[in-house]
């Protein structure tokens, strides 16, 4: 297992869309993978693909919504944008992301 | 109410196709095609490039069950599967399946009358001589109930009525004792009701017409109410009726297994017919007259109703009919219900059938030009040599 790149953590894709999109605004499926594959410089491997069944998970639990538009290259592209909803549940996301790595922080501390 | 969001979306995905995965697909594609050309690749490389980006083969599947509700289309995979599998079966399906519903059939007749017979037995004896006299709206099958004033009008038909009784659902009554208070059921009835249906109390005595006039002071109990009142049903007659809002005493407490218009009433109380509002219905029961037929006596209902019913002051548009007892219960709504419930049943029976078609026997032609029967049909040749197109024997496959 390469320690430079790896796939994306389980659970983890979902809150990655939200961060993007909270703090890039309205992004197409391809801008927002591209916006992880930046952020993530190079350490993550991500097939871009796996973004759409995410994105329309967070839409139906209300957390971003979507509409068409055109894109950078004049192509019709569906933007999505994140809601209030969307904002609170980063926050939420994010406490339960803190608390898991310092219980993982924890346990390898112990370990000789 | 994030979990009731997704359900709903999911629950109209499955109506309303959205066809944006596709064009969302190539926009990416095509994005990332691009972003490969400006790095330098030919028109081609960019492509298969972008491609792998993208990868996930199996994407399209997981973004399709995110949309939708997976077990509803599996069961409709499955369901088309079955009726696949049964068609190509030809005749041999059909019959399968024939027999398939014809034993379910008979285990329900069974069942039925073993419920009929053993478990709930006939609640009165008069039973084949009780009618009931429906008004029924004729666009929608529904029935209603006919104005008070037709109860006269009934009784003078001696020739086809020996009896004309009326009875009304008055919802439930509160009965408190020991600190628990139940909802009971409870009817209204006429005095002549509980001897129409040929049917007496077990203990004391049935309404009287004088107690139509009193409505408010009397009541018959179910045995089982009786019991719970008083420790000993035998005991119930004379007592009080501990009701919410009122205190009529008990007069007689019906058998055990006295059942009647398919509810779990349990008290009974007099109708006082001279009082009733004619706008509101009441339910008619009658008993055939002697020599009179369910057929005859329906025939005469019929061409009698507008003599009897002209001077409906509901004016409503019905048709008055004779019924026995027991298909009154079967109006529109009932028959809707029972419609839904055969079509399930239907459907649980062709997609429980192809297993079963594909266990029957089948023949299968040997060189020799006899035949083989085949308990696994189109699934493994016992011979390994014969023309049918089925796979060659597992355990042998020299001889395939």
């Amino acid at each position: 297992m390469s320690p430079t790149h790896t796939g994306v953590p389980y659970g983890t894709l979902d809150v990655m869309v939200l961060a993007s999109l909270a703090s890039m605004g309205a992004l197409h499926g391809y801008g927002i993978a591209r916006r992880i594959e930046q952020v993530a410089e190079g350490a993550l491997a991500l097939n871009q693909g796996t973004i759409y069944p995410a994105l329309l998970r967070l839409e139906q639990k209300g957390w971003i919504r979507s509409a068409w538009g055109t894109s950078e290259n004049n192509r019709r592209a569906r933007f999505y944008t994140i809601t209030a909803a969307g904002r609170r549940q980063i926050q939420v996301e994010s406490r339960n992301w803190q608390r898991a790595v310092s219980l993982v922080d924890r346990l390898l501390e112990e370990t000789p | 109410m994030t979990t009731l969001r997704a359900f709903v979306a999911r629950l109209r995905a499955l109506f309303i196709r959205d066809r944006r995965l596709s064009e969302e697909i190539e926009s990416h594609l095509h994005a990332l095609t691009e972003e490969h050309r400006r790095r330098g690749l030919s028109e081609e490389e960019a492509r298969a490039a972008a491609r792998r980006a993208f990868g996930n083969a199996l994407m399209a599947e997981d973004y399709r069950a995110q949309e939708r509700l997976p077990f509803v289309d599996a069961a409709w995979q499955d369901f088309k599967l079955s009726w696949r599998r049964v068609r190509s079966r030809g005749a041999s399906g059909v019959l399968t399946v024939g027999l398939l519903a014809l034993a379910l059939g008979a285990s329900t007749t069974v069942f039925s009358a073993a419920d009929s017979f053993v478990f709930n037995r006939t609640p009165f004896p008069n039973q084949s001589r009780v009618a009931v006299i429906l008004s029924t709206y004729p666009r929608t099958g529904v029935s209603d109930y006919l104005p008070p004033s037709a109860v006269a009008a009934w009784r003078r038909h001696a020739d086809i009525f020996s009896q004309v009784a009326v009875h009304w659902r008055a919802g439930s009554s509160l009965v408190s004792h020991n600190g628990v208070t139940e909802a009971i059921g409870t009817r209204l009835v006429s005095a002549n009701l509980f001897g129409t249906l040929g049917v007496q109390p077990a203990f004391g005595r049935p309404f009287l017409t004088a107690d139509e006039s009193d409505a408010q002071s009397v009541a018959m109990v179910s045995h089982r109410l009786a019991t719970w009142l008083f420790g000993d049903a035998t005991q119930a007659v004379g007592r009080v009726l501990p009701l919410d809002g009122a205190r009529p005493r008990i007069i007689g407490v019906m058998p055990p297994s006295f059942r009647f218009a398919g509810a779990a009433d349990e008290i009974w109380r007099p109708l006082d017919l001279p009082s009733w509002d004619e706008t509101s219905g009441v339910q008619h029961v009658v008993e055939l007259a002697p020599g009179a037929s369910l057929t005859s006596a329906a025939k005469a209902v019929a061409g009698r109703a507008t003599l009897v019913h002209g001077g409906d002051v509901t004016r409503r548009p019905t048709a008055v009919s004779l019924q026995s007892l027991s298909g009154s219960n079967a109006d529109g709504r009932t028959r809707i219900l029972f419609l839904s419930l055969a079509g399930g049943a239907l459907a649980l029976l062709l997609l429980g059938c192809p297993p079963a078609v594909d266990a029957s026997p089948r023949r299968i032609p040997s060189p020799s030009g006899s035949t083989v029967r085949s308990g696994l049909a189109g699934r493994r040749c016992i011979s390994g040599s014969c023309p049918c197109p089925c796979l060659p024997h597992r355990g042998r496959r020299d001889d395939g």
